[in-house]
């Protein structure tokens, strides 16, 4: 049925486009929006015994109705679209914000800290050190850029070799229902690693240069602004929440947006600010949960379209000439990710190992595969700060999460299996 | 951004209306004539702030008003007692006649002295006089049924409004129609609620939570009320018989599905009162006239097979209340069609229901 539900979808709105039955267009944008919801949906699925997360799936939709293969999805239709890539960027820092949680953290401090801090400086050293070297070779579409723009790629390079999603990563201990020392330590070092590199982007995007002002004074107030800003919004969140209790999610979607609108007025980081608001609220209020479902059930809608139309826009001949700089990034990410994990492992265990630090070494490297989630969001916003090669960076890192979907999710899953802290589901 | 804007605008007065109409904090004024009056303001009449014809991205938002909406409205039609169906059938039948054949008489009588309106614009403002719904038909004797009935009668009163607006609405966008095209648009119609009926009720049961059955509802009514638009094919009247069909063939998960879509009932509606006012036209004067006409010749119509079967049940009691939020469904329906014969009609509607509304509200009030 759901087949046959695609087969119609596609077949009605090609012949809509095809015979130009729309020349208003609102009304092409209204059925390409009720299209792409259903069919993408629908898609996701019938490919749900893939074991893919839905957001890679939503992508690959797009891929096969985007210009490179079915070609039935309007260029300008799109373009009225793209609004939607800053609500996705605060969504997501929403819920990374919201995923912090301080108590437990604390409890595991010690080995989080160092295993954070060896993956840290080891992935940033190899990947920057790669681009500054390779350049061009490593990145095709920075080819003729002076010295100090390739060092500004090279340090956004280096920190979003870093990066790495713990969406992804939730979503499959939920799947397995996998619960233990192992499962606890990798969410936490994910997240915190995932609150750190949030803390340290907006740094970055200032030293670089990006919004014009290098003063480190003007920095650190903007900081302080950000945090402050992401504070008064969690509090006003906490307040609104018991009047607008059915309305939380369309009051998210309205906070975003006043969020977006300050950001550009007062210069105020939008992922500060919104990851110091999912923040806040788990940690000082009582109404996490709440928060956390609302926010879910945004992401939901949003994902589904941001999703399909980053698979549209992905300019695939990009992907012919970087196919083997996405892989060799990702091969060297996932080897000094585990140098890192055994030098923290053995700096935290002096004598024999447990089986729970030999299952550390064994499979936690796995735990850092994906990309999806921060590095989309941080593209986005080197999309707009580097409008030059913005786009094709853009490609790049939707090629590497598109990769590390297909690859990280499974072999996690797999590592959950085999510690047994996680079952496979019937 | 500028479109953007306009959607949050609608969001929060849609959040902040649900809210005054839920806590009932304004006792002195109705709220949908606020929300009217606020509509009217920022639209092309006032601010100028929410214009369709400008605002590329606002259709979404009045394409899933209309078509949610209509939904809805067939949604809460679920024959519970069938025993009561033909009767009340009979009695619909005998209402919905007797008011549009006085609404027609009526309208033709008076504006062959008064020359304001073409004979398509007749037919259509007596179709609108003659939808009485919700009528409160309270049967003393038979206190057990009266809810029921009334219920029913309601919303007959409903189906036949919206299968006339089916088999009317390719008339009334394109006049020139030969036999053949407008049997096309007729299977068309047929088509598409069997078709969607069907993958709705699929989807729904499949729907493992909410999300999923949020993204499919919306989903289908924001696809395939532009797919209707786009053919020329009547959205309302397709949603809403596809809420009817899914209402009576869901079974059991049919509280669950009620239970969602409840929670979404106040925003739509509101939102929908504040999109439509902004259509208003009040800058003509034979607006003002058509809607002074429209006023007395909608109670006549009313009041005359109110009187008749309350005769006819000299044992019972029968009530009639204002026309509610389907009418503004298929209103805003018409109105995006864009043609200015129809929405010269709507906007004296508009303004005459926020009179029969106001009285409405005065009397209830001052029974309490």
């Amino acid at each position: 049925m759901r087949i046959v539900f695609i087969a119609f979808l596609l077949v009605v709105f090609y012949l809509s486009d095809a015979f130009q039955w729309v020349n208003n267009p609102g009304m092409q944008l209204t059925i390409f929006i009720g299209f792409m919801l259903l069919s993408s949906f629908t898609f996701s699925n019938i490919l749900k015994k893939t074991n893919l997360p839905k957001i890679t799936l939503y992508t690959i939709f797009g891929i096969l109705i985007g210009p490179y293969v079915l070609n039935i999805s309007p260029e300008s239709i799109v373009t009225n679209l793209r609004f939607i890539d800053q609500f996705t960027l605060i969504v997501i820092a929403f819920m990374a914000g919201s995923e912090l949680e301080l108590k437990f953290i604390k409890s595991k401090i010690k080995e989080i800290v160092s295993i954070t801090f060896f993956q840290i400086i080891f992935v940033f050293s190899v990947i920057f050190a790669l681009t500054m070297i390779f350049n061009s070779k490593l990145l095709p579409f920075i080819s003729g850029y002076s010295k100090d723009m390739i060092f500004k790629i090279a340090v956004i390079m280096g920190f979003l070799g870093i990066v790495k999603s713990p969406l992804t990563t939730i979503a499959v201990i939920d799947e397995t229902k996998a619960k233990g020392p192992f499962t606890e330590l990798l969410l936490g070092i994910v997240i915190f690693k995932d609150v750190t590199m949030l803390l340290l982007f907006p740094v970055i995007f200032m030293i670089i240069g990006t919004s014009g002002n290098d003063s480190p004074v003007l920095i650190l107030i903007e900081i302080v602004i950000s945090i402050g800003a992401g504070v008064l919004i969690g509090f006003i969140i906490k307040f609104s929440n018991r009047i607008l209790k059915d309305f939380q999610s369309l009051f998210l979607f309205i906070i975003s947006f006043i969020v977006i609108e300050l950001s550009g007025v007062y210069h105020i980081d939008l992922l500060l600010t919104a990851i110091v608001t999912g923040f806040y609220i788990r940690n000082f209020t009582d109404i996490s949960n709440e928060f956390s479902l609302s926010i879910k059930n945004l992401a939901f809608f949003v994902f589904i379209i941001f999703f399909t139309i980053n698979g549209i826009t992905l300019n695939l001949s990009i992907l012919k000439y970087c196919t083997l700089s996405v892989f060799v990034i990702l091969i060297l990410r996932s080897i000094f990710n585990q140098v890192g994990i055994y030098i923290g492992v053995k700096l935290n265990n002096r004598g024999e190992l447990s089986k729970y630090d030999s299952n550390l070494i064994k499979y936690a490297w796995t735990a850092f595969i994906n990309k999806s989630g921060l590095s989309i969001a941080i593209a986005i916003l080197v999309e707009q700060y580097f409008p030059s090669f913005g786009t094709e960076f853009r490609t790049f890192i939707i090629a590497m999460v598109i990769v590390t979907d297909f690859i990280g999710p499974p072999l996690f899953k797999w590592a959950i299996i085999k510690t047994g802290e996680g079952k496979i589901e019937s | 951004m500028r479109n953007l804007y306009i959607i949050i605008t609608i969001l929060i007065i849609s959040i902040i209306g649900t809210l005054i109409f839920r806590k009932k904090w304004i006792e002195f004024i109705p709220i949908e004539i606020i929300i009217i009056a606020i509509g009217y303001f920022i639209g092309p009449g006032g601010l100028n702030f929410l214009n369709k014809y400008e605002n590329v991205q606002i259709e979404p938002i009045i394409i899933l008003l209309i078509g949610a909406t209509a939904f809805l409205t067939g949604f809460k039609f679920k024959f519970n007692d069938r025993r009561i169906i033909k009767p009340v059938f009979k009695l619909t039948t005998f209402f919905f006649l007797v008011s549009f054949l006085i609404s027609f008489l009526l309208f033709f009588g008076i504006n062959s002295f008064l020359n304001l309106l073409n004979f398509r614009q007749i037919i259509i403002i007596a179709v609108f006089s003659s939808s009485i719904f919700p009528v409160h038909f309270i049967l003393h004797k038979k206190k057990t049924y009266s809810s029921i009935i009334n219920n029913y009668l309601s919303h007959f009163s409903l189906i036949f409004i919206f299968l006339i607006l089916l088999f009317i609405f390719p008339l009334l966008i394109d006049d020139t129609l030969i036999f053949t095209q407008y049997i096309n648009y007729i299977l068309f119609t047929l088509a598409d609620i069997i078709i969607f009926s069907i993958f709705m009720l699929y989807f729904t049961k499949k729907s493992r939570d909410n999300k999923d059955f949020f993204t499919i509802f919306i989903g289908i009514v924001i696809f395939n009320t532009a797919l209707c638009y786009i053919f020329n094919i009547n959205p309302i009247s397709i949603m809403f018989f596809i809420g009817i069909i899914l209402s009576n063939t869901i079974g059991k998960e049919y509280r669950k599905v009620e239970k969602h879509i409840l929670n979404i009932e106040h925003p739509l509606f509101i939102g929908l009162l504040l999109i439509t006012a902004s259509f208003l036209i009040l800058n003509n004067l034979n607006i003002y006239y058509i809607s002074a006409t429209y006023f007395f010749i909608h109670i006549a119509a009313v009041v005359i097979p109110l009187v008749i079967l309350h005769k006819k049940f000299d044992k019972g009691h029968i009530n009639s209340t204002p026309q509610t939020g389907a009418i503004y469904t298929i209103i805003l329906c018409l109105m995006l069609l864009g043609s200015k014969d129809i929405n010269t009609v709507l906007s004296p509607i508009i303004i005459a229901n926020i009179l029969i509304y106001i009285i409405y509200y005065i009397m209830e009030r001052s029974k309490i």
